[in-house]
């Protein structure tokens, strides 16, 4: 059997008992749960509000009800509706700036893995990217340039893919000193070979666990991001409800215009959140309660 | 009295004193769960004791024969994912198994102590290694923090170490920091010492060293000594009797002397035809049946050294062999003998 | 002297970095770099006219970025005016500010650790039961909570329910000095302290117990149980004694996040620290001040960082050579 299939095997064997694991992992199903009926209802609101959530209804500060589920706000606007609408940016801007970060990530950090010539430029960066506080800088860069989704994911992406980049450095470091790699290089193969078919399939699992979880993080990060006014408060985002729920609410006495939509990013975040820690314990049994 | 007779009645009166061993396992089965499905049993069925006080065992055997097992369950060690799932050890009579947590404590290094088989790692590598062994002194030895200081320096020279207790652990020398994990066993002067491969990762001249140290310390100290190996050869004037080991189970067990010169079970006569002596003629290498030694599984029915057994008959493949007294003093596991 | 030297290194690197980048994006940003450090037309024709002298705002490149190195370096280090606050310059402004900053971030900082370090040492002592399994999914839930979210949520309970607690600003206004000022402004930390180190203490957490988890599979610790410790000894002498070290090495990366969430607290809060100075100057475009307050800032974490590697080598012998 040559080196690549067995390490194949090794690793399809890996794989299958991740996931296997994970199925039976108590957190990981409570965070499947939660997306689930995440995406369920999202999708169902979508079709079956009959409220558009920019429009100004007469039933001005109305607590949860039948009608409104999350209330109203202090224009009459429908918050359910809102949350629905304001879903879809925000989940396309965590996937896309979780994806982006991931594949930077993971890029960046096998090369400085295995090459130690690039390890120290690229290992620099990366820290020196962490140690910028990260809302400073995005609320600096944020404020810059007209703000616009595409902003935030280019954003969000060149400060999440630094941990992402370390954790895959550190695994390939060690992967790297393994036996079966040394014999597949005497035996011939080019290095990016190795890289491709032995060391990436490896990688893959820490690098879902990130991704996972930068899903979650992007989340977060986006949503405090527009609570604050970077991107515009006029367009309905997860952020900009809170934004005005911040200026308005506590006066007016309003709890469901909190609780509702910072209830809805916190289940979105931890569900992604409870999957990505799940990936991590099951790699590393030792983190395991 | 001649001082024959002197040394007969100190015998007794020690055989008297305690007429209960000091040490007693029976029965130790310990089994380690890797999954939910997958169960090892590391230890079966293991009997032993430790007579009187300055009685040594050797106890011998390959990698995963049970050895280390056997030296953890002395002290009630076994940690998830194993666990002792039947028998009995009895420390003077006290069950140590059903022991509380604060009688455990009391027991475990004042009692009875152990150098591991991962010494190199039994330091925290943030304090200095005397204050190791004064945190001993102090917390199970009622001394002062002054007094144990003391004495951890003077421990420390017993061993061979001087002026080094305020260096840390990674500032040793392999050889130092076995001398002084030994020197920290032995700060309550316990009545037994379990040593588990002390001298695996040492090279020859140190791993002489830590023998000749040893000795020196059963000697001075009535001290009994338990030493776990996979050597054979290092048992050889260090103690007096022999258990050999074979997946998980004691196979034969008597005194050394007589253990090495005529070895009853198949297993233990394995372990002798691998050493080689100068006298060894080429006869001997090429006499030597080349399927037992190499390593088929042990088997799951009957005796499990069945598969590798030169001399194995139908009831080996049946029926479990039991450790049983064959003449005096000489325990073997054998159908040979029954 | 190799590990702290090559830290060393990389903070001057990461520190010129954050001097490159405060230059460069105000220049690449849309409008003209005057405009931007002028706040637009927004000021004095007179003020616009002593800033474009003292930047070099109609010079070349060259002779800005030079200019801009003087200003920096000089002291106090001089990075404009104020719009908001006009004509208050920028560094006056923000060395009020962060001492507020820091008496947030220093309490919670302390606050989170030491509940981590707690929850952790009984964690490590009743391996797998429910405590464990409750802290840990506790800082899950506290990791993915927006740091907003918690604190609008604390001002609710606290602020408007129950009437306990101020849920704005950082003192009363008529509080006078002395024990009263002092008083008044504990008081008005509590919440935000209580948000911040919720926030941190879901990622903090994390780390702490798994470096715990590590050391407590390793060799020195069933040879101190062997030694007849207690498991009190253990959990906190040897487990998390030990488990400190890798903690602390990110001490650099924590003081960043504590930075990071400290700004969205005061925005909250309306605490008028570093971190509402800069919301604020994000939402009036006072560029100057963002720009001040991102040098500081980022200055603070480098420091920061370097105080952690100070004290890693001073906890951890194994770096001593």
């Amino acid at each position: 059997m040559s080196i690549v299939e067995s390490s194949s095997k090794v690793t399809t064997r890996l794989k299958g008992s991740v996931l296997g694991a994970l199925f039976r992992s108590r957190p990981a199903k409570l965070g499947g749960l939660l997306l689930l009926a995440f995406f369920i209802i999202i999708i169902a609101g979508t079709f079956l509000t009959p409220y558009n959530p920019y429009e100004n209804t007469p039933d001005v500060n109305a607590p949860p009800s039948f009608a409104h589920p999350f209330g109203t706000d202090n224009v009459g606007h429908d918050l359910f509706s809102q949350v629905v609408f304001g879903a879809y940016s925000s989940m396309y801007v965590g996937l896309v700036s979780a994806i982006g970060s991931s594949i930077i990530g993971v890029v960046v950090g096998t090369l400085a893995g295995y090459y130690r010539r690039l390890e120290g430029i690229l290992t620099g960066t990366g820290d020196i990217i962490l140690t910028f506080p990260a809302f400073p800088l995005l609320i600096l860069l944020g404020s810059m340039y007209p703000p616009t989704d595409e902003l935030l994911i280019a954003l969000l992406i060149l400060v999440l893919w630094a941990p992402i980049a370390r954790a895959v450095r550190s695994q390939v470091l060690s992967l790297k000193e393994r036996p079966y790699v040394d014999s597949a290089r005497t035996g011939g193969m080019k290095d990016r070979q190795i890289i491709v078919q032995i060391l990436m399939p490896q990688v893959v699992s820490i690098a879902v666990a990130y991704f996972v979880l930068s899903v979650a993080a992007a989340v977060v990060l986006v949503t405090s991001l527009e609570f604050l006014g970077v991107g515009n408060p006029d367009i309905v985002s997860w952020g900009s409800i809170l934004y005005w729920a911040q200026q308005f609410a506590f006066y007016l006495g309003d709890w469901w215009w909190v609780l509702g939509p910072g209830l809805s990013i916190t289940l979105v975040a931890l569900g992604f959140a409870l999957i990505g820690f799940s990936i991590e314990e099951v790699m590393n049994p030792r983190l395991r309660v | 009295m001649t001082t024959q007779e002197e040394e007969e009645e100190e015998e007794e009166e020690k055989h008297v004193q305690e007429d209960r061993a000091i040490l007693d396992l029976s029965n130790v089965s310990v089994e380690y769960s890797s999954s939910s499905t997958e169960k090892k049993l590391a230890a079966d069925r293991i009997n032993l004791s430790i007579p009187w006080r300055g009685y040594t065992l050797g106890v011998v055997g390959e990698s995963g024969s049970g050895k280390t097992t056997l030296g953890l369950s002395i002290l009630n060690l076994i940690e998830s994912p194993g666990r002792i799932t039947s028998g009995a050890v009895r420390y003077m009579g006290r069950d140590v198994l059903a022991m509380k947590a604060g009688e455990l404590r009391n027991y475990r290094w004042k009692e009875v102590s152990m150098v591991f088989q991962s010494a190199m790692n039994s330091f925290s590598p943030v304090k200095t290694v005397g204050d190791h062994i004064a945190e001993v002194l102090v917390r199970r030895g009622d001394l002062n923090k002054s007094e144990a200081r003391e004495q951890a320096e003077k421990l420390l020279e017993k061993v061979g170490i001087f002026g080094r207790a305020d260096d840390y652990p990674h500032e040793f020398s392999g050889g130092m920091r076995q001398r002084a994990v030994i020197a920290t066993a032995l700060a309550l002067s316990p009545k037994i010492l379990i040593a588990d491969e002390p001298t695996s990762a040492l090279d020859v001249v140190v791993q002489e060293q830590i023998l000749a140290l040893l000795k020196k310390q059963v000697k001075e100290l009535d001290l009994s000594l338990i030493f776990i190996t996979h050597e054979i050869a290092i048992l050889c004037g260090l103690v007096d009797n022999i258990a050999v080991m074979y997946a998980g189970e004691i196979v034969e067990m008597g005194p050394i002397d007589d253990v090495l010169f005529e070895p009853l079970h198949p297993y233990t006569e394995m372990l002798l035809s691998s050493l080689l002596s100068l006298e060894s003629s080429r006869d001997t290498l090429s006499k030597r049946n080349a399927s037992s030694t190499i390593g088929a599984p042990p088997a799951r029915v009957g005796c499990k050294y069945a598969t590798r057994c030169k001399y194995v008959f139908d009831r080996c493949k049946n029926e479990r062999p039991v450790l049983r007294e064959y003449k005096k003093g000489r325990m073997v596991a054998c159908h040979k003998y029954n | 002297m190799d590990f702290l030297g090559k830290r060393i290194i990389l903070s001057l690197v990461a520190f010129f970095a954050a001097l490159n980048l405060d230059f460069i994006l105000p220049r690449l940003a849309p409008g003209s770099a005057a405009e931007i450090l002028a706040s637009g037309s927004k000021l004095p024709a007179v003020e616009v006219a002593l800033i474009t002298a003292r930047f070099g705002l109609n010079q070349p490149l060259s002779t800005q970025y030079l200019l801009y190195l003087k200003n920096v370096f000089s002291w106090p280090p001089y990075f404009g005016v104020s719009y908001q606050f006009f004509p208050q310059p920028v560094t006056q402004l923000i060395a009020y500010r962060l001492v507020w900053t820091i008496i947030l971030v220093a309490s919670s900082f302390f606050l989170s650790f030491a509940i981590s370090y707690t929850l952790a040492g009984i964690s490590s002592m009743k391996r797998g039961g429910k405590f464990e399994f409750g802290s840990v999914f506790g800082s899950i839930m506290l990791w993915s909570t927006p740091a907003f979210w918690i604190g609008m949520i604390l001002i609710w309970i606290f602020g408007v329910w129950l009437r306990l607690l101020p849920i704005s600003g950082n003192v009363a206004f008529n509080a006078g000095t002395g024990l009263n000022y002092d008083y008044s402004v504990l008081v008005h930390a509590i919440l935000p302290v209580l948000t911040l180190t919720a926030v941190v203490f879901g990622q903090s957490y994390f780390i702490l117990r798994g470096a715990a988890q590590e050391t407590l599979k390793s060799d020195y610790v069933l040879s101190a149980r062997a030694r007849g410790m207690t498991e009190r000894v253990i959990a906190f002498g040897y487990v998390l004694r030990n488990s400190l070290l890798p903690v602390i090495s990110l001490l650099g990366y924590s003081v960043a996040s504590l930075l990071s969430a400290v700004v969205i607290v005061e925005a909250v809060f309306g605490y008028p620290g570093i971190g509402d100075l800069i919301v604020d100057g994000v939402v009036n475009r006072d560029y100057p001040v963002l720009e001040g307050s991102f040098f500081y800032v980022t200055l603070v974490v480098i420091l920061g960082s370097l105080l952690g590697d100070f004290l890693l080598l001073k906890l951890d012998p194994r770096l001593r050579r």
